[in-house]
């Protein structure tokens, strides 16, 4: 996801990371403050509005909210009915449906239910909003980021480097799979004891590859000359622009007004 | 004028690693002038790559052990100077060019040593175009690193080092994992850059024909000791010191040598080069009635022999949607010795991988014993196609090598105690480690670990074995040793079926190959009637083995030869010799 950044440039491409993690932080503090389902399907909307702007494939938020399901349904309904009348300040959300036990137990309130759904509502924009971040954004803006915030260099290559291996990493673990699959390996049979032991002949091979190709790999970083000057060469920068600037400001002054209702408590059920 | 200065001296040095109880290198005294390109040589272990990691500091300064002498490269003394600062000397290209790779697209590994130096922007900018035409990556600035095929991977790690504008560029068997024109490029590259750029080039190598055609300078490490060191063909010339220090000679005088030792001719000069000995062997049969019998040729399959696999149509599709197999049918019998080749990422590996089960067609049916793929499992297909995979450490968990051929017995067969410590020991016997059975397979050498991986196999006894790059990495002599165990096991009865890039070995040991291109099979037959089909090679990407490449030499010249094994050439100017001898008569 993060390599298949710098392909696409759409308006939310070319902004600077510290604009969008702005935003991001923004979004999710109002997400905090104003509980009401209404907002948070506006809020929802819109960023499913940015998603599509930014040719993101709906499959991937598909994906992730199949499976995010059974967690979302339990949390909805555990939160419907922990709640008692007296929770709420409002006559409807008092409202009692149902009792789920006798004896007038377990109630399930109108309040309840607007509260589950604010929840998911919640998660869910936590959830699209760092799609929307991370597929918009080139790791190494990132790592720009954390440069300017003064994070050690050797953390920051770390990093990238461990980004670069994940595909080679995969490609290796195929290979020993195939390897033991070939010789009648049992993987995941059995009861639980037995299915981790299934997965030795896996693990050992990765593990002692990964070893060696750690050496090699510190060798490849040294005959690189890492380390050989300070400062390093930057190629690429982030730049703060005049888009920036301006959707920055908006950003704010919408979280000003936002505080300003939650203290005046507005928007809230 | 430029072969005057000495970029690089290495005196009286002796090192040993850390955890080593005998010196690695003893006693080095070696010179390199500025702008030649210089091949090192020499078996496996004898101490090539321990060598080229002394040039640039690595020894002493990242591997620990006891080192004695002084190197010096461009005027610097390497024990004196930290790795990176050398790195501005010299550019040093491992093995492995998959952790020589640090970026994740190729501009952003390419700039990856430059900006470490603190090289200004305009001029990493200015570089990062230059180096990648220079090893013929031409616009490949955006591309995902990880999705490089081998060969454009292993020319991403040489203008990763290049990059940093050092003075000598050095590389550890760049093109032990190539396919032959891959390998040609590469050496292509690396000699452009020593002769167009000046830069000094140091490779180690066991390509006998690279390092005759490019190479100035050849070091013969033998045993951490220089055992030669000189003029290519000087070196090429005595094909007994090459034998004996684990180098393999040119086909060709290798084949002259042959007929001199049986006594059928004499020959004044030593060709190294396919013309020349097209040449002289033109002049000693042009006078003669050509005796080309089949009779002493290799013993074709028995034509009786009963299918054992069948592939119809199958094509295979990876989820990406790459289509890595379009429309393969073939029939593989029993007893069969069978080469598959074609160009990296041809197909071979997906294709090998549909007769066990590993992977199953997208369309079309694989036929296995007469049993579809699709209806069966890899472990009962395991009984029939054995597949020793291209890395033997793969596979190897066990503790011990008895352990670890015991696996695959007790989950294929399901055979263990008195029954499975036979099978082990018949394997261990057949593969010559019988000694070795308690030992932990990390300890043995990478030879015998391949030949663990074909012992954990050949427990298991399938009719088919499928063998992927035997050879790759090895030095000649245990190239040969594993091609002979790949013979007996033939002999013994399997339907042997190996995947390599070496046409020479295939031309010798295989009666039947088969050609992959681009998913597609566009040859199968005998090795005689697809090597001398010379446009068909190309198409593939593939060089014709020696014995064609004189066959073909010889019809030009109005001598009709179609005989493709070096042995067989032989045979034919016995022979013929003999004809004419009693012709005389």
């Amino acid at each position: 996801m993060f390599i298949n950044s710098k392909q696409q440039t759409s308006f939310i491409h070319r902004l600077d990371v510290r604009t969008k993690l702005t935003w991001f932080i923004i979004i999710i503090t109002l997400t905090f403050l104003f509980t009401h389902p209404f907002f948070g399907l506006v809020t929802i909307t819109f960023l499913i509005g940015l998603t599509r702007y930014a040719s993101i494939p709906f499959a991937n938020i598909k994906r992730l909210i199949i499976l995010l399901l059974p967690i979302l349904t339990i949390m909805l309904v555990v939160t419907s009915f922990s709640f008692s009348p007296a929770d709420f300040t409002t006559e409807r959300s008092q409202n009692i449906l149902f009792y789920l036990f006798p004896e007038e137990s377990a109630p399930l309130t109108v309040g309840g239910i607007l509260t589950g759904i604010a929840l998911i509502f919640r998660i869910l924009i936590m959830v699209i909003s760092t799609i929307l971040l991370t597929y918009t954004t080139p790791v190494d803006d990132f790592l720009h980021f954390f440069r300017k915030l003064r994070i050690p260099h050797t953390i920051t290559f770390i990093i990238t480097t461990a980004l670069r291996f994940i595909p080679t990493m995969e490609t290796k673990a195929r290979m020993v799979m195939d390897a033991q699959r070939a010789r009648g390996a049992p993987l995941g049979r059995g009861n639980i004891i037995n299915r981790i032991k299934s997965y030795l002949p896996i693990m050992v091979p990765v593990i002692v590859d990964s070893i060696r190709m750690s050496e090699n790999l510190a060798v490849g970083i040294l005959n690189r000359g890492f380390d050989a000057t300070k400062p390093y060469t930057v190629l690429e920068d982030i730049k703060f622009c005049r888009t920036d600037y301006i959707l920055t400001l908006i950003g704010t002054v919408i979280l000003v007004l936002g505080i300003y209702l939650y203290i005046h408590d507005i928007g809230n059920f | 004028m430029k072969n005057d200065i000495d970029i690089l001296t290495i005196d009286q040095v002796v090192y040993k690693y850390g955890n080593g109880h005998e010196p690695t290198l003893k006693d080095l005294d070696l010179v390199i002038k500025k702008g030649t390109f210089t091949s090192i040589m020499g078996k496996t272990g004898a101490g090539k790559t321990t060598l080229l990691m002394l040039l640039n500091g690595l020894i002493p300064h990242f591997f620990n052990g006891d080192l004695q002498g002084t190197i010096t490269i461009a005027r610097l003394n390497t024990q004196r100077y930290h790795i990176q600062t050398l790195a501005r000397r010299i550019g040093l290209v491992l093995q492995d060019p998959e952790t020589q790779i640090l970026g994740v697209t190729v501009e952003k590994d390419v700039s990856f040593g430059p900006c470490n130096l603190g090289f200004p922007p305009e001029k990493i900018k200015k570089i990062i175009p230059d180096v990648l035409h220079a090893v013929g990556l031409d616009n490949f600035e955006k591309r995902i690193s990880a999705n490089l095929s081998g060969g454009e991977k292993q020319r991403l790690a040489v203008a990763g080092v290049l990059a940093m504008q050092p003075l000598v560029l050095a590389l550890d068997e760049p093109t032990s994992e190539l396919d032959p024109v891959s390998r040609s490029h590469l050496f292509e590259t690396c000699h452009n850059l020593c002769s167009e750029f000046g830069y000094t080039i140091i490779c180690s190598t066991h390509d006998t024909d690279e390092a005759l055609t490019y190479s100035d300078h050849i070091i013969v490490l033998d045993n951490g000791e220089v055992a030669w060191q000189g003029d290519p063909q000087d070196l090429f010339s005595d094909i007994h010191f090459c034998k004996q220090r684990g180098i393999r000679p040119p086909a060709i005088l290798d084949f002259f040598d042959g007929l001199q030792s049986k006594g059928v001719v004499s020959l004044s000069q030593t060709p190294l080069l396919i013309k020349d000995g097209v040449q002289i062997l033109y002049d000693i049969l042009s006078n003669t009635t050509l005796q080309d019998s089949d009779l002493n040729s290799k013993t074709k399959p028995n034509k009786n022999s009963t299918p054992i696999i069948e592939i119809k149509d199958l094509h295979y599709r990876y989820d990406n949607d790459f289509e890595a197999l379009c429309g393969i049918s073939l029939v593989i019998n029993s007893g069969e010795f069978i080469a598959l080749v074609g160009q990296n990422g041809a197909g071979k590996s997906t294709f090998v991988k549909h007769l066990n089960g590993l992977l199953l067609p997208t369309i079309g049916d694989v036929l296995i014993n007469g049993i579809n793929t699709k209806k069966s499992d890899i472990s009962t297909l395991g009984r029939t196609v054995g597949y020793v995979f291209q890395n033997p450490d793969h596979q190897i968990f066990s503790s011990s090598v008895r352990d670890e051929i015991a696996f695959g017995l007790h989950h294929i067969r399901g055979i263990d105690g008195i029954e499975a410590e036979k099978r082990i020991r018949f394997a261990l016997n057949f593969v010559e480690l019988e000694s070795k059975s308690d030992r932990h397979p990390f300890s043995l050498g990478k030879g015998e670990r391949q030949k663990l991986a074909v012992a954990s196999v050949l427990a298991i006894e399938p009719d088919v074995i499928v063998i992927d790059e035997p050879t790759t990495g090895l030095d000649w002599i245990g190239t040969q040793k594993m091609m002979k165990l790949i013979t007996r096991l033939h002999d013994h009865g399997h339907t042997v079926l190996i995947i390599t890039h070496d046409m020479q070995l295939v031309a010798d040991y295989a009666d039947r190959v088969l050609i992959l291109n681009r998913g597609e099979l566009i040859a199968d037959g005998s090795p005689e009637d697809i090597f001398m089909q010379f446009e068909l090679l190309e198409a593939a990407s593939l060089i014709p083995p020696p014995g064609a490449q004189v066959s073909k030499g010889l019809q030009e010249r109005g001598i009709v030869i179609r005989k493709v094994r070096m042995h067989d050439l032989e045979q034919i100017v016995i022979n013929s010799l003999k004809g004419k001898a009693s012709h005389v008569h």
